[in-house]
């Protein structure tokens, strides 16, 4: 009970991105596109690490991400697989970095998990030689973290590079790599019917006021009387919505419509950025109307591929239309209008409906309220994109590189890899660990660390747990640099730890930036200089008389001898520390240079 | 550094070293995550105690057997799933967080750890110049007859790629019994199995311990450094600079090192000089030439 406590205070930031659906028998999962923890977007397809207890986290890529009714987040992961669980089936050496894709169907393809278990992101890049595969540049090889061109299937066990056409029941497009173009093309991600059910588009609500309004000015305005079908008013309010909207970027249809318009929209926008109060006002107004037509815009899409229209060309002879017998001015003026009666009259509006209808009018009221809200939502999210722009200013850019680096508190990390019962000696163990191929030889550290300071910067920098131990300095040491034996748990751990110090740039609180390499340094035996035998000619008393240890007496050779190597260890010791005060003095000068120190 | 919710572009597929160190931190803030556990009433009689997790992350399998482990753990969720109307559900930090704050030593403990460490360096020498034949045994029968010998730990050279003299650590019982070594070996040369060069002796720095610990006071904040930033450039002139000082250290150890080399030649033609003159004399001695020679001339070498 000592660790019961209210998580709420702990719990990080979370925010669910663009959904995509709804699914499950009663339709109550809601399907997600991308959500956000504490400022990290994570996306479908996006690579991440997922939680392990029993060493290195597991690679997985996103496949699904839903809440279920009873507000559990869940994540459907496609696996990665390293080559050190591979261990009985591979062949020939894997590459550096290099991962595998599970195929197949069976246990280890794909798992359905929490959303916790999510621990970051990582980038993992495909260099399979393929004309579905956009090749990778130099750049994103180099700034990896894993790559892969081959896959594993974990029904027959086998290694190939033969990639199927759906992974989990996903085009294999998805696990490859995309360009940015790919970003924004809509999944066919199929759901898995036995757990989750199908997955259903949100319904367009039945009543909604403005296509029947705008139907009621165009029959004023003796526009061609339509069919009363719900598509044709989809269709009229998807490009009204296309001439509102400031972004002109979006379909052939949208770009048609626009070139007639090209003046009043700047203008419009004009006006909007000149009167901010205002202008808010009505813009959030006419931002009402996007929400809606993009829910029209889904179903009239699904209605025409289910009739087998050519939608192009139909929307375009609508377009011409509209063009010709309804000016832009003027139905952008009605919809000022309108927006402006509904935004002074919604107060009184709603309360005599309440006072002379009743049960009836107080569930439109609420469906009323409802859309509005959801409105508001999606308003919120499009003025983001408006404030997109801003953003790219040189000054912005600037500010933006400046602040990419990163300032790490180093925390202490867990000991539970410490073992209290059975402690090798060091010596044995970093040989073990050269053998093993986990010994990581980190220099340019503060001479001051200590050896749990050093696992500590290993594990916040890189996230690996690892068993340092600081070199002792001894006489011939460079006291203006540290140096530390780590043994990390896995080889490839040891590599990630290498390529990451050596490639990136850590800088320590006094300016030092971290370097490594691999393996240990051969060094000889001890020196046997300066203890010259003499045994040849001195009797069984006198050898154990120096054997026994003794200080030497003057007028003898010994103490002339050991005269001589003191002199000579003085000198040594004074040439060492001017050398040592020099580059000292040049380290201290070359890191005046550093800015934010 | 703050990002567009909607942007997915800049959000992207690629994880740039940003992107990493803020996985990073993400990762050290979700460390304090808590686990739903189900506690049968039936099973437990205090509420406190946990049954099992509810969920944990299946591992991908690599073999039949694994895979039969990974159909039993999902079995086993949904037994656990099946059973929750008769569960109550409790909130239990993980063990990483429980650990965490075991292992977190309070500042006192740190603090008095390090100062019994600091007591320890004092009556600590530091002993160089040691022959390869030296033993602790040979240490302690030396020193004991300056005092009490606790603890004698050897130096490794791990670093230096040239033969160096042996270093070690000899720890005493008490903070005067270590001056007094330190004092004597400086006044006069001290051999100790290896003549004619001295064992030297120190006393001990914080920095020659392998296994100090940490201290108690000290924040550390490492900065990583974008390709993009300004002192990126800086950090690669300071690492390009520290690998050619750390060459010029080891030239001059080398240097050092050879000269020493030819102390220890020239010692030993003197050495193997004179051992040859008293060989020539006690021959002469032996064979009776000398006697011969004394009474051709009439000298006497006897002391009578």
């Amino acid at each position: 009970m000592d660790h019961l406590e209210d998580p709420s205070n702990d719990a990080p930031r979370f925010q669910w991105g663009k959904k995509r659906g709804v699914g499950g028998a009663k339709r109550n999962f809601l399907f997600y596109e991308s959500f956000m923890i504490d400022n990290i977007i994570y996306s479908l397809y996006d690579s991440i690490y997922a939680y392990n207890e029993l060493g290195e986290p597991h690679i997985g890529k996103i496949v699904k991400l839903w809440q279920q009714p009873d507000n559990k987040r869940k994540v459907k992961l496609v696996w990665f697989f390293r080559p050190n669980e591979l261990n009985n089936y591979l062949e020939d050496t894997p590459l550096e970095k290099e991962i595998f894709l599970a195929t197949g169907e069976g246990a280890g393809l794909c798992n359905i998990n929490p959303l916790e278990v999510i621990v970051g992101k990582c980038s993992v890049i495909c260099t399979l030689r393929d004309e579905r595969n956009p090749q990778p540049s130099n750049y994103e090889l180099e700034t990896a973290d894993y790559i892969f061109y081959r896959t594993f299937n974990v029904q027959s066990f086998t290694i190939s590079e033969n990639f199927d056409e759906k992974i989990a029941g996903v085009e294999v497009k998805y696990f490859l790599n995309h360009k940015e173009d790919q970003l924004d093309s809509k999944t066919e991600v199929k759901a898995d019917t036995d757990k989750v059910g199908p997955l259903i588009p949100i319904p367009l609500s039945t009543s909604m006021p403005d296509p029947l309004r705008i139907l009621e000015n165009a029959e004023n305005n003796s526009i061609k009387p339509a069919a009363t079908s719900f598509k044709k008013a989809a269709d009229i309010v998807s490009k009204l919505s296309g001439q509102c909207l400031p972004d002109k970027r979006g379909s052939p249809k949208m770009e048609i419509t626009s070139e007639g318009g090209n003046v009043e929209d700047d203008s419009v926008y004009d006006k909007n950025i000149s009167h901010s109060g205002l202008v808010d006002g009505k813009y959030l107004k006419k931002m009402n109307i996007p929400a809606q037509v993009m829910n029209a815009t889904r179903l009239n899409k699904n209605e025409v591929e289910s009739n087998g229209c050519n939608s192009s060309s139909h929307l375009r002879k609508e377009s011409s239309e509209m063009r010709s017998d309804a000016p832009v001015d003027k139905i952008l003026k009605r919809m000022d209008t309108n927006a402006s009666k509904e935004a002074m009259s919604h107060p009184s509006f709603q309360k005599p409906k309440m006072e002379s209808n009743g049960a009836g009018s107080s569930k439109e009221i609420l469906h009323l309220h409802k859309n509005l809200s959801e409105n508001r939502n999606l308003v919120d999210g499009k003025t983001k994109i408006v404030d997109g722009p801003e953003k790219k200013s040189p000054l912005l850019a600037m500010t933006k590189k400046h602040s990419d680096t990163e300032v790490l508190q180093v925390t202490r990390r867990p000991d539970v890899d410490k073992s209290k019962w059975f402690k090798m000696k060091w010596e044995d163990r970093i040989q073990k660990a050269e053998r093993e191929g986990t010994l990581v030889f980190v220099e340019n550290l503060d001479p001051s660390y200590a050896s749990s300071e050093v696992e500590d910067i290993i594990f916040t920098t890189l996230q690996l747990s690892c068993t340092a131990q600081m070199v002792p300095q001894a006489t011939f040491q460079n006291p203006n640099h540290g140096q530390a034996y780590v043994i990390f748990k896995t080889r490839d751990a040891a590599d990630l730890a290498v390529s990451k110090i050596n490639r990136g740039c850590i800088l320590l609180p006094n300016g030092s930036p971290l370097l490594c390499s691999k393996g240990l340094l051969e060094v000889p035996k001890s020196s046997i200089r300066g203890h010259l035998s003499v045994n040849k000619f001195l009797t069984r008393e006198a050898r154990m008389a120096v054997s026994t240890s003794h200080c030497s007496q003057p007028n003898t050779i010994e103490y002339e001898m050991a005269m001589e190597w003191r002199l000579s260890e003085e000198l040594a010791g004074r040439s060492l520390k001017i050398l040592h005060r020099e580059q000292a003095d040049k380290l201290k000068e070359v890191k005046k240079r550093l800015k934010s120190k | 550094m703050t990002r567009h919710f909607f942007d997915r572009a800049s959000a992207g597929h690629k994880s740039t070293e940003a992107n990493y160190l803020i996985e990073s931190r993400t990762q050290i803030e979700r460390s304090k995550k808590y686990f739903w556990i189900y506690v049968s009433p039936a099973s437990s009689p205090r509420l406190g105690h946990a049954k099992f997790p509810h969920f944990s992350v299946s591992p991908p399998a690599t073999s039949i057997a694994a895979g039969a482990a990974a159909s039993e753990r999902r079995s086993a969720g949904q037994r656990g799933s099946g059973s929750s109307s008769f569960c109550l559900r409790l909130r239990v930090y993980s063990p990483h967080r429980a650990l965490r704050a075991n292992m977190a030593a309070p500042p006192e403990d740190a603090r008095n750890a390090y100062n019994e460490f600091l007591e320890k360096v004092k009556r600590t020498i530091f002993l160089d110049n040691l022959s390869p034949q030296v033993t602790e045994a040979v240490v302690k029968k030396a020193l004991g007859q300056f005092g009490n010998v606790v603890k004698f730990e050897s130096i490794p050279n791990l670093t230096i790629p040239y033969p160096i003299p042996q270093a070690a650590l000899v720890e005493m019982e008490n903070e005067k019994q270590a001056k007094g070594i330190v004092a004597e070996l400086t006044s006069y040369p001290f051999m100790m199995s290896g003549m004619p060069r001295p064992v030297r002796a120190k006393p001990a720095k914080i920095e020659m311990f392998a296994d100090r610990p940490a201290l108690p006071d000290r924040k550390i904040q490492v900065r990583c450094v974008e390709t993009s930033d300004p002192d990126f450039n800086v950090a690669n002139e300071l690492k390009l600079l520290y690998k050619r000082q750390n060459a010029n250290h080891l030239a001059m150890v080398k240097h050092l090192l050879d000269e020493e080399e030819k102390i220890h030649k020239k010692q030993e033609e003197t050495l193997q000089g004179n051992y040859k003159k008293y060989e020539q004399i006690e021959k002469l001695m032996v064979e009776g030439t000398s006697a011969r020679l004394a009474r051709q001339y009439g000298l006497r070498l006897d002391d009578d």
